[in-house]
């Protein structure tokens, strides 16, 4: 990262045969769109090469930086193309720079895949319906409620137990283990 | 209608922590959510364990193989960049320590190269002539803009006198609105047609002792009402009319012809 700070695009290169076929993966599943996913796919990469100098190593792992730069982006370009305002969000990554330091449990942390797939699963497939439409379709609450014929407190409700399980779920897992 | 906020800020925070890390907050929420992490002992340890858990949920996503377009589109699109970047990040290369090549004017290489430098020349002559023009463009509208101004602030004050301009037996020509307090004069008609170009209009302060003042010269506009502001550089109050007569393009110095339309003062 520090070869791509500095401005070597050997580096950044190296970077993407690393990194592009996740960037892409996310931008595939957000956009569902073979040539859009592409676009996201190089903007993500273009953002990565004018903001290297905001990764830090201390907070975290660089693949959850650049997934989540690719996220955000590929949910803009999904806004843009059905002509929705951008959300009002802020960056995950912000929010861990803004904590300080990733956060663990027991040792374990969220990020170990296998065992987070696993707890997804224990969700209510209305929970992993709104986690979904959140997380990859980039929609709104009130989005989402038009989306699912559902009353907006129904649908806040879902997002709230969804996570609030999930993380319920960890913390058993990690005490049991 | 959602229910009523709990009065912990805990207990509050815990229930918007999951829509604010999943991005899918209102703009009120995200800000009280930034308003209770302030409040809330524990709010901080909570808001990275959902953030983690959010970071998971994008590990969720399977690689997929990316076409390999993607990448030189990229590269090339970074290369595009590079010249701008690295004009600001490195010291100019040193030139002179080359030798100097010798130009082969039968090459094709080099008549390409005289093109493009002419072509650039070109250009630059263009940009030059466009920006001098723009500049001078932008004087004008800021003057037309400073006029503007001041002929707002002119009819904006408190003891504007109206005096109205005609010819014996006709209808008014336009009117004078006089401010005392600065000898500002403002002349509106919508009355006045276009002179030819040898021609020019010129008011007149016209004194009881038949002493005469030029208030200066001006053109009416053939589509739109005529608005002049004189800065009248003589005390008006000392002046019984006003007039207005055709002279010839520039002014002069005394009337020529006899006025087209008179104002009385006071």
């Amino acid at each position: 990262m520090k070869r791509v700070v500095n401005g070597d695009q050997a580096a950044l290169a190296e970077l993407y045969d690393l990194y592009a076929d996740l960037v892409y993966g996310m931008a595939l599943r957000v956009l569902n769109n073979q040539a859009l996913a592409e676009e996201a796919t190089q903007d993500t990469f273009l953002k990565l090469w004018h903001q290297a100098s905001r990764w830090d190593a201390e907070r975290g792992k660089l693949s959850n930086w650049i997934l989540s730069i690719a996220r955000y982006t590929a949910i803009d370009r999904l806004r843009k193309e059905k002509r929705q305002d951008p959300l009002d969000t802020v960056e995950i990554t912000d929010l861990l720079e803004r904590v300080g330091r990733p956060a663990s449990f027991g040792g374990r942390r969220w990020t170990d895949k296998q065992l987070l797939s696993e707890l997804i699963q224990q969700l209510t497939p209305e929970q992993i319906e709104v986690l979904n439409l959140a997380y990859f379709g980039g929609l709104s609450q009130t989005e989402m409620a038009e989306k699912l014929d559902k009353p907006l407190g129904t649908v806040k409700s879902r997002v709230r137990s969804a996570l609030q399980k999930l993380r319920g779920l960890w913390l058993a897992a990690t005490e049991d283990a | 209608m959602d229910a009523p906020q709990p009065n912990n800020p805990c207990e509050e925070l815990e229930k918007l922590l999951p829509a604010y890390v999943l991005g899918v907050s209102t703009h009120g929420e995200v800000q009280r959510v930034e308003e209770l992490l302030s409040l809330c002992p524990t709010g901080e340890e909570s808001l990275a364990n959902y953030s983690e858990l959010v970071l998971g949920l994008g590990e969720q996503v399977e690689a997929q193989p990316t076409p390999p377009r993607v990448k030189s589109a990229l590269m090339e699109r970074i290369a595009a960049e590079q010249p701008q970047a690295l004009h600001a990040l490195k010291p100019t290369p040193q030139v002179a320590e080359r030798p100097e090549p010798v130009p082969n004017t039968n090459s094709l290489h080099w008549r390409y190269l005289t093109a493009i430098a002419a072509i650039l020349l070109i250009a630059i002559g263009t940009n030059l002539y466009q920006y001098t023009q723009l500049s001078a463009t932008r004087e004008i509208v800021q003057e037309l803009r400073q006029e503007q101004l001041l002929t707002v602030s002119t009819l904006g004050r408190a003891n504007l006198e109206t005096i109205t301009l005609a010819a014996n037996d006709t209808p008014a020509l336009g009117v004078l609105l006089w401010a005392a307090e600065d000898d500002q004069i403002l002349l509106v008609s919508d009355q006045l047609s276009p002179l030819e170009p040898e021609q020019t209009y010129q008011l007149w302060l016209i004194g009881q002792d038949e002493q005469i003042e030029s208030v200066g010269t001006f053109a009416a506009e053939s589509d739109a009402s005529t608005v002049i502001r004189f800065d009248v550089p003589f005390a008006v109050s000392a002046f019984g009319q006003l007039g207005i007569s055709i002279e010839p393009a520039g002014g002069s110095p005394a009337p020529t012809t006899d006025p087209i339309a008179v104002g009385s003062l006071g």
